[in-house]
């Protein structure tokens, strides 16, 4: 099975630092020979903007990121003009006789556009990984402008022209699942649904971040993490809580959970008082 | 599974198959997803089965759906008539090789333990028309798993036995934990607490660890049931009987416990898509100047701001009023409304939420401290405050209770949410009452969670409620409350 290039891709994103199952492998490697957006959905703290970040790393593309939020619209997801700028030229051309057609053509020049991400990802002369994070926030009119730029790969100015990708850009969007995306945007892109990794998965991506760790606390601290997150919690422990933590004990010295030491530190993995109740709870300790 | 053609077949089959079930799967994602599938090594079946789902399905609520269905339809190369190379062991041989496969978590023998299990003591007679469900329980009672399940963590739990073999990697780290635990004891009270808090972690652990086992084993005994029964009748004969179920189209008042947690999971969306919608039946507020914007247009006139540009319209707060039947005829769903409004309230300002039984309760402070703190709020909670007399509902009361004490503060801004079954055990109604509010508000909404065939039997009196409501709607599962809310945009 060593010449799958599913494997192949799980070794190269491993060397990226980004431990994959066989679903997420197969994702990666479907998004990169189609050509296809990836929506990646999912509970906070399984690793999806994680996934991007190590695929620009993986294949060695500069990321551009769109961090989305309620009312972000055109101006600052796709390009904006520098109005100082245009405001000076204006001036500066109102000294000499210029007529007006040249005025125009003066102030809508490509110097005056800001590139906002994405059309930053589709002007870019080299191959670019594009990360749209929490995608859910967009309002519904944003979306649709989303959507347009994903599926020609162009973005049109009205006073330049239509600007067409050069490369196609690799195109990861996260969401939160806090609101419906619409049914379009999601039949345009492969879907991948990252949960919390099994305690075996878990237990490899601590000891790949923390290598000093042993074996066998690394299995039990992602053995611990999975009671947790069993727990009714209102924030469940994230992987990347669960590697600070795995510093942590590794800083103190501790060679194994005891009831002490996890009643000191438990507070790495839970960030909220009643949570921290609860899950001392679960674990019998309270 | 691994020629082209009947991959494609089979393929096909699956999407029907997921159509007849509520996925909406387009002819652009079916196309996609057989284009997928020439590009990945067909022999690994998570591999496929990765394929499919990341092509097929775009909602976290469908996998459960998809999962069943493609082990039905791509039950891979092994089944019940291979070789059984666990044929030759004796009943209590195999009884004794399981509680080693789960202590030892052998991940493959479990999985022919599975299959032996499920050949043995099943029940499954080719052709005979058993349900899976009986031959489930048929192999885990034979299988003995709470017995095994106790006697492992009996023999966890004593001191010493297997924790010291497999820490021996560790030996200086145990020889310095031990050295201190022994100075704690001398020190006082606090050793003993040391070291038990170590058994208790440990222990706790050891449970989750062997509970995990169990529950992969469990998988596996369906898992091999499926593969029998697909190998007998065909996938497509399965499937009817398995009556593959989406989470939107369980009726809500009559869910499992494991649907009742796949519905909260879709609340979030919901009370995004009401809240946007409500906000859009108010008034809208004042737009301000957007400086930006102007310059931007006083572009194409060299500089002179000829038109204004405004910033776009902040969301109007609108008044949400839920009122909600909490008594025992709609225990079940009242779990569901209540989850609804927590999730609606943290999106919305001004939301008010009262409870009702034959008395009538605010519980909007209940709700926002529930959302504060995270938690869900149980029926029984919410009515607390709701019963007056007997605890069975009372719709004149809580009615005529509604408009004389609240109705003068709403206005036409307000939009009312009923949610209950309109059963009044026989009591005047008082209609006339919630006209008042009707008249007094924006909008006001029914929502019954009966399915529409029980309306107006019994002591229902839906019908009478209906005229001075601006809609009445059946909402007994998710889709038909996330079509409600759709209709309202239109």
């Amino acid at each position: 099975m060593a010449d799958s290039p599913i494997d192949d891709m799980r070794e190269r994103l491993r060397g990226a630092g980004y431990l994959a199952d066989a679903a997420t492998g197969t994702v990666v490697h479907l998004a990169t020979a189609l050509g296809k957006p990836v929506l990646i959905e999912g509970p906070a703290g399984t690793g999806k903007t994680q996934l991007a970040k190590s695929v620009a790393i993986m294949t060695g593309k500069p990321l551009i990121r769109l961090q989305c939020y309620e009312g972000l619209d055109e101006s600052k997801a796709i390009y904006e003009w520098d109005y100082r700028r245009q405001l000076l030229q204006l001036q500066l051309l109102q000294g000499s006789s210029a007529d007006a057609s040249l005025t125009a053509a003066g102030i809508f020049g490509e110097e005056f556009l800001l590139s906002r991400p994405l059309l930053a990802a589709i002007r870019s002369d080299q191959p670019v990984v594009l990360l749209v994070d929490e995608v859910d926030r967009l309002d519904t009119e944003a979306e649709a402008l989303l959507l347009e730029v994903l599926s020609e790969y162009q973005v049109s100015v009205p006073e330049l022209g239509t600007v067409t990708a050069r490369h196609v850009p690799q195109v990861f969007l996260t969401s939160n699942n806090t609101r419906d995306l619409s049914e379009a945007l999601k039949r345009r892109c492969l879907y991948l649904h990252l949960g919390y990794p099994s305690v075996e998965l878990e237990a490899e991506i601590v000891r790949l971040h923390v290598p000093e760790l042993s074996v066998h606390l690394a299995e039990e601290i992602a053995s611990l993490v999975a009671v947790l997150r069993g727990a009714d919690l209102k924030k469940p422990p994230s992987i990347s809580e669960t590697v600070d933590w795995a510093r942590t004990l590794l800083a103190l010295g501790a060679a194994e959970l005891t009831g002490e030491v996890t009643r000191q530190t438990l507070s790495v993995l839970l960030k909220y008082e009643r949570d921290i109740g609860a899950g001392l709870a679960e674990l019998s300790l309270a | 599974m691994t020629d082209g053609p009947a991959t494609e077949s089979t393929l096909t089959e699956l999407v029907d198959e997921l159509r007849a079930a509520g996925v909406a799967v387009s002819v652009g994602e079916h196309l996609d997803a057989a284009r997928a599938l020439a590009s990945v090594p067909l022999a690994d079946r998570e591999v496929v089965r990765a394929t499919l789902q990341c092509s097929l399905i775009k909602r976290a609520e469908h996998l459960d759906a998809f999962n069943l269905l493609f082990e039905l339809h791509f039950a891979g190369t092994r089944s019940s008539s291979q070789a059984q190379p666990l044929a030759g062991l004796a009943d209590s041989e195999l009884a004794d090789a399981l509680r080693v496969a789960i202590g030892a978590r052998d991940g493959e023998l479990l999985r022919l333990l599975a299959e032996e299990y499920v050949r043995r003591f099943a029940g499954l007679e080719p052709g005979a028309p058993v349900a899976g469900v009986f031959a489930m329980i048929a192999a885990s009672q034979a299988a003995n798993l709470d017995a095994i399940r106790g006697e492992l963590l009996a023999a966890a739990s004593q001191p010493g036995a297997g924790e010291s073999a497999d820490a021996g990697g560790t030996g200086s780290g145990e020889g310095a934990g031990g050295a201190e635990a022994a100075g704690d004891g001398a020190g006082g009270g606090t050793g003993g607490g040391w070291r038990s808090g170590a058994g208790v972690i440990q222990e706790r652990l050891d449970r989750a660890d062997v509970d995990r086992t169990i529950d992969a084993f469990r998988g596996e005994l369906q898992a091999a049931i499926r593969r029998t029964l697909v190998a007998d009748r065909g996938a497509r004969a399965v499937t009817k009987t398995m009556r593959v179920r989406l989470a939107e189209d369980v009726n809500i008042t009559n869910a499992s416990a494991a649907e009742q947690e796949a519905m909260l999971a879709a609340i979030g969306p919901l009370a995004h898509r009401l809240t946007k919608i409500l906000a859009q039946q108010a008034a809208y507020r004042k737009r301000r100047l957007s400086v930006r914007r102007t310059i931007h247009l006083a572009m194409g006139t060299g500089g002179v701001p000829f038109r204004l540009a405004t910033e776009p319209a902040p969301p109007p707060r609108p008044d949400i009023v839920v009122l909600a039947d909490v008594s025992g005829s709609v225990a079940a769903f009242s779990r569901f409304t209540l989850n609804l409004l927590i999730a609606l309230d943290s999106r919305l300002s001004r939301l008010r939420a009262f409870s009702f039984v034959d008395g009538l309760s605010e519980i909007t402070e209940l709700v926002s401290e529930a959302r504060a703190a995270g938690r869900q709020l149980g029926p029984a909670e919410a009515a607390r405050g709701a019963i007056r007399l007997n605890g069975s509902s009372d719709y004149g009361y809580v009615m005529r209770e509604f408009a004389s004490e609240y109705s003068r503060q709403f206005s036409k801004r307000t939009v009312v949410l009923v949610v209950g079954d309109a059963r009044t055990n026989y009591t005047d109604p008082a209609v006339g009452a919630l006209a008042e509010v009707s008249e007094r508000v924006g909008k006001l909404y029914w929502l019954n969670p009966e399915p529409r065939r029980y309306w107006n039997q019994g002591d229902s009196v839906i019908s009478r409620y209906a005229p001075v409501c601006a809609q009445v709607r059946e909402c007994s599962t998710l889709r038909q409350i996330a079509d409600f809310v759709r209709s309202l945009a239109s």
